[in-house]
């Protein structure tokens, strides 16, 4: 059995990645020359138990767990069922961290972990999780997080490894740069920004703003709920047209997108000054990624507001990365399998 | 006695309100987990938090205790002019190891996720190989770094 373990092992690496995102918890897994992602909303919705419910529930293949009097419906169903009742869903993580708000947070990750990437093949395998930076503008650390994540994958059977969110994009897009570069991760909860040479990390922070700091205020100026206002950016936000366009709802998001580019380019400016300036022969790259980055006219919003702030390092070319929303996940999954190619 | 209890009991040795810190060294929990329980003690009525990490008793929660026989109220009145100065210490805790989750919470069964495909299995094996490189040049680097540091030192 051992042996059938290690030939397995030999072909393809035991390892697996895994993105805990405020909206998306994604898992990525290399199987020959394929890398099979598998995906999850982060959210829940609870309504009250019914025998009939349930069976419906059961019949349309929804996840759902059941406790008390209470059905959870846990990912994508949830956000539909609580765009039906005009309801927000409910979040198990809230700024990248587990949500303290919360009473169900812990059982409901735990739950779409286990869903999202499945049982180990062997009890070698590692697992390499993203975790955020420890913010700057908000009075939290990651260590609660941080190590509850890795004992839901250790009760799995996983080995479990942390990887800084914003060096995950480095690795995942500038290769070709000798993971020179500042990978700048824009999800639903948090900013991450890490900033490496030679894949060192000089520095890393993040900023408790993003995608659903823009829902939250789009909501509030325009009266409506903060999943509506989620359903519509993903379904097909352009922020050339929102620029000009009549609807208040994409004027919003235009004047938030805006908002929110600024505040995250200020606390770049600030964290730059203040750490050493290493010496570089070429312009630093910029890599962005995350479900925030990815409407159209997101980059040539980011990069207007760029030549305008002037960053203390000679910045070079900025870009969007080829898969946005995967970009995290991809980048564990190359730390594990360099993990493992090192002590092979 | 569980956790909660536990925390209810220490805010009324503390005469009825403590920081987060001393709740900590009483109990070897992380403050963030604590603050967890806390929270959920605040939502329950049992306790008050009137500022950031200061936790007060509230009446409820003196009546669950002596409820529970924790506590004799007539024997240890609280008094506040006489009230223990607690200045809390910055220590990283290690973390408990296991946490109960929330019980019944039961799972439908045979869900599977939706899965994308892609071929970039060679890529990434490529750049896993170019990252391991990046490590071991860097880590040699800083040896170098380090021998030629201490031959400076000794010479």
């Amino acid at each position: 059995m051992a042996k059938k373990v290690k030939k397995i092992g030999s072909q393809t690496p035991l390892v697996r990645g895994l993105d805990v995102g405020t909206s998306f918890i994604y898992s990525a897994q290399k199987v020959g020359p394929e890398v099979s992602f598998k995906s999850c909303r982060d959210c829940f919705f609870d309504i009250e138990h019914s025998d009939f419910i349930e069976e419906i529930l059961k019949k349309s293949n929804v996840r759902y767990a059941l406790k008390g009097e209470r059905i959870y419906i846990v990912g994508e169903e949830a956000m539909k069922f609580a765009n039906v009742f005009g309801k927000n869903t409910r979040r198990p993580l809230r700024n990248g961290v587990i949500s303290p708000d919360e009473e169900e947070s812990l059982p409901v990750i735990e739950l779409l972990v286990k869903d999202t990437l499945g049982s180990p093949r062997s009890n070698e395998e590692v697992v390499c999780y993203s975790v955020p930076a420890n913010p700057i503008d908000v009075p939290f650390d990651i260590i609660y997080h941080q190590n509850i994540i890795r004992m839901f994958l250790e009760n799995l059977g996983y080995q479990a490894k942390p990887l800084n969110e914003g060096l995950a994009v480095i690795y995942s897009e500038l290769a070709r740069n000798n993971f020179t570069g500042m990978g700048i991760s824009l999800g639903g909860g948090m900013t991450n920004v890490c900033f490496a040479v030679m894949a060192v990390p000089i520095f890393s922070f993040s900023i408790a703003r993003a995608g659903d700091w823009v829902d939250e205020q789009v909501a509030r100026v325009t009266n409506e709920t903060m999943s509506k206002i989620t359903a519509i950016k993903e379904a097909n936000l352009n922020l050339n047209l929102a620029e000009t366009s009549t609807d208040k709802i994409d004027q919003a998001l235009y004047i938030y997108y805006d908002s929110l580019i600024g505040y995250v380019l200020e606390n770049i400016k600030g964290e730059m000054e203040k750490s050493p300036k290493p010496r570089l022969e070429k312009p630093v790259p910029i890599v962005l990624a995350g479900g925030t980055a990815k409407p159209k006219g997101f980059l040539r919003m980011f990069e207007e507001s760029l030549n305008k702030i002037k960053l203390p390092l000679e910045t070079g070319e900025v870009k969007v990365a080829s898969y946005p929303l995967l970009s995290v996940v991809k980048g564990t999954l190359i730390a594990g399998i360099a993990e493992r190619k090192k002590s092979t | 006695m569980d956790s909660e209890l536990k925390i209810l009991k220490k805010i009324f040795e503390e005469n009825g309100r403590a920081h987060i810190e001393s709740i900590s060294d009483y109990l070897g929990f992380g403050r963030d987990y604590l603050r967890f329980l806390c929270q959920r003690l605040v939502e329950k009525d049992l306790l008050i938090s009137s500022q950031r990490d200061w936790y007060q008793l509230s009446k409820k929660g003196k009546r669950e205790l002596k409820l529970r026989g924790l506590i004799d109220l007539r024997k240890k009145r609280l008094k506040r002019h006489l009230k223990k100065i607690v200045l809390p210490t910055l220590r990283l805790r290690e973390f408990p190891k296991k946490i109960k989750s929330a019980p019944n919470f039961t799972s439908s069964k045979n869900y599977n996720p939706p899965t994308l495909k892609l071929k970039l299995g060679k890529k990434i094996e490529k750049t896993a190989s170019s990252l391991t490189r990046a490590r071991q040049s860097q880590a040699k680097g800083e040896d170098e770094v380090r021998t030629s540091s201490t031959e400076k030192l000794r010479s």
